[in-house]
């Protein structure tokens, strides 16, 4: 009896230590996303964005595990050229927000990677955007990046120099380079709630047409919302989900109608010639 | 010769602004003249897009007048009138590439023998506060949006009227601008009021030489530093015959250059110094365009004869 008893606890305790691992995944984010903060311009014209790191609650925090991540940038000119690989942000920790910024002096496309791991999860948070910095170039910059980390999946959007200015109603494609396991779900979150479900195409390609949204389309130019990609894999015991968040504007071109146009041009054009052979001064004599 | 020299000149610079971006040329965006943004590849940018956007930029707040924005918005303003006080009214009659098109349209209805139509004096007397009128919407609206919150779809009030914007970018091949807009009830209601204002424009241009021009606010922002200009058009008041010519051979139809007998300023607001009436005075050095002290052209009784008694005029 008291062999059994013995022998119980033994195997309790290698049980529980055999499960740590799969336990602390309990507590954490099933993914992480970018979410675009307040973007400020600085005396000297350059433009500073501030970018906030959530997950998909607001818990994820709490177990330590925002100490495992670590946010990337890499700024490019308007013709894709530029640094040669990536810089590390500082990431600041305030009670519930994890935030990072990202400066630049001149016009450039961002590229943001955050990468960040919780047991025997691996996370990735990517986005990209232009920033339009108005400064004058620091001097002694220098231009040199390190390596974003391995071992983490990414999504690349393509063209990435060709999206400056996401709209709605355009297809975006996304090839995922993963850890050649199993890929599982690819879905669109807005505002943590699953909107769509993508299909995974051959060769790891994601394709999303976000839908026109009559909000955007009310609010002006500088309306935007933020969509979020995530696609999960499982390799080696290990889950992998990557999210890219898309900020869209309303589209330019999806409600513009030609035909009525240059009928009304017409027409504005034939009464006006109207018009003027009515009412042109004539000569006395005519 | 002079009326040959503007023509090439016109064409020169149509093809440098409207296709100058495709080969590297960049003119900045404080042109005084009708160079449409809208237009892609276009060389350079009328300087009234800036204007516009900067008003809501800077002013937004000003404490951002007191950084690098708000003194390059300064700069392109300085260097506005800073183009505009070199040229002044050159900019109108020799640089404009919409100026050119109605030049086009003019000629299109002179082949076509189909005779200009001409204003009252009343009725061209009450489209003179129109510039003005159009001047002061493209100025405060902006700060509407600024300081009121009126809906950022208001943006670029007077590109969202300006018949230069579906009609330029027709010679890049680009028909978007003549769209309706359905994106909402703003949108469309400037669309309609766009491509109405650019049909009946078109219209009105062919008919009546220059007809953008009398309602043009560029007209207005050059003509504010004349005096500043270098550029100086003087008229021989005691030389002057009073034979009318100038009035007529306008193609703005002024008679401010035939009735001033006074004052030897003649550069009138809606003068485009296209030198049509400089050509066809009959008297020696009567009416004169300078440069600094350098007379860039003079009228003679010679180079009249020349044009008209010899035959090489075109009626």
């Amino acid at each position: 009896m008291v062999r059994a008893v013995a022998a119980g606890y033994v195997l309790g305790l290698l049980f529980a230590i055999w499960a740590d691992p799969v336990g602390a995944n309990v507590d954490c984010a099933a993914y992480l996303y970018i979410a675009y903060g307040d973007q400020t311009r600085l005396k000297d014209g350059s433009i500073t964005q501030r970018y906030h790191i959530r997950g998909d609650n607001d818990s994820w925090l709490n177990g330590g595990a925002s100490q495992n991540v670590k946010a990337y940038y890499r700024l490019r000119s308007q013709s894709g050229q530029g640094q040669s690989g990536y810089r590390q942000a500082p990431i600041t920790y305030c009670r519930d927000d994890v935030t990072f910024e990202v400066n630049s002096r001149a016009n450039a496309l961002i590229d943001v990677y955050v990468a960040g791991t919780c047991g025997s999860r691996r996370w990735t948070a990517q986005t990209g955007h232009p920033l339009f910095g108005k400064a004058s170039p620091a001097a002694g910059e220098s231009p040199a990046g390190a390596g974003l980390p391995s071992g983490f999946g990414r999504l690349s959007l393509r063209p990435a120099r060709h999206n400056q200015y996401m709209q709605t109603g355009k297809t975006y494609r996304f090839d995922y380079h993963g850890r050649d396991g199993t890929l599982e779900t690819a879905a669109v979150f807005e505002d943590r709630k699953r909107i769509a479900d993508l299909v995974i195409m051959p060769g790891n390609v994601l394709a999303y047409t976000p839908p026109h949204d009559s909000r955007l389309d009310r609010g002006g130019h500088f309306a935007t919302k933020e969509t979020v990609v995530r696609i999960d894999e499982t390799a080696c015991g290990r889950q992998y989900a990557t999210t890219y968040t898309l900020v869209l504007h309303r589209s330019i071109g999806a409600h513009s109608r030609l035909l009525p146009g240059i009928l009304l041009f017409g027409a504005a054009g034939v009464v006006v010639g109207i018009l003027v052979n009515r009412y042109k001064r004539r000569s006395w004599y005519a | 010769m002079v009326a040959k020299l503007r023509l090439i000149t016109q064409h020169v610079m149509f093809v440098l602004l409207t296709y100058g971006g495709r080969f590297g040329v960049d003119l900045g965006y404080a042109l005084p003249c009708f160079s449409c943004p809208f237009v892609s590849g276009c060389g350079g940018s009328c300087y009234l897009l800036a204007l516009q956007w900067n008003w809501i930029g800077v002013q937004m707040s000003w404490a951002n007048m007191m950084t690098v924005m708000g003194v390059k918005a300064l700069a392109y303003l300085g260097l506005f009138f800073l183009l505009a006080a070199v040229l002044n009214k050159f900019w109108c009659g020799w640089v404009c590439p919409f100026g050119l098109v109605q030049d086009w349209l003019t000629a299109l209805r002179k082949r076509l023998r189909i005779r200009e139509a001409q204003f009252a004096w009343s009725t061209r007397d009450r489209l003179k506060p129109v510039k003005y009128i159009l001047l002061a919407y493209l100025l405060v609206v902006p700060l509407f949006i600024a300081h009121t919150g009126l809906h950022t779809d208001f943006s670029l009030p007077f590109c969202k009227i300006c018949p230069a914007k579906p009609l330029m970018p027709l010679f890049a091949g680009n028909t978007h601008h003549l769209a309706l807009d359905f994106t909402n009830a703003i949108t469309l209601v400037f669309t309609i009021l766009s491509v109405t204002i650019a049909g009946g424009m078109l219209v009105g241009m062919f008919f009546k030489e220059r007809f953008f021009c009398y309602f043009c606010p560029m007209l207005v922002l050059i003509h504010i530093i004349r005096r500043i200009s270098p550029i100086r058009f003087e008229k021989n008041v005691d030389g002057c015959l009073g034979c009318g010519n100038c009035h007529r051979m306008c193609p703005m139809d002024i008679r401010d250059v035939h009735e001033q007998k006074a004052d030897k300023d003649v550069l009138s607001e809606d003068c485009m110094l296209c030198m049509t009436c400089t050509e066809s005075c009959p008297q020696d050095n009567v009416l004169s365009i300078y440069f600094f002290k350098w007379r860039l052209f003079t009228s003679s009784r010679a180079y009249v004869a020349r044009r008209f008694l010899i035959g090489k005029s075109k009626p």
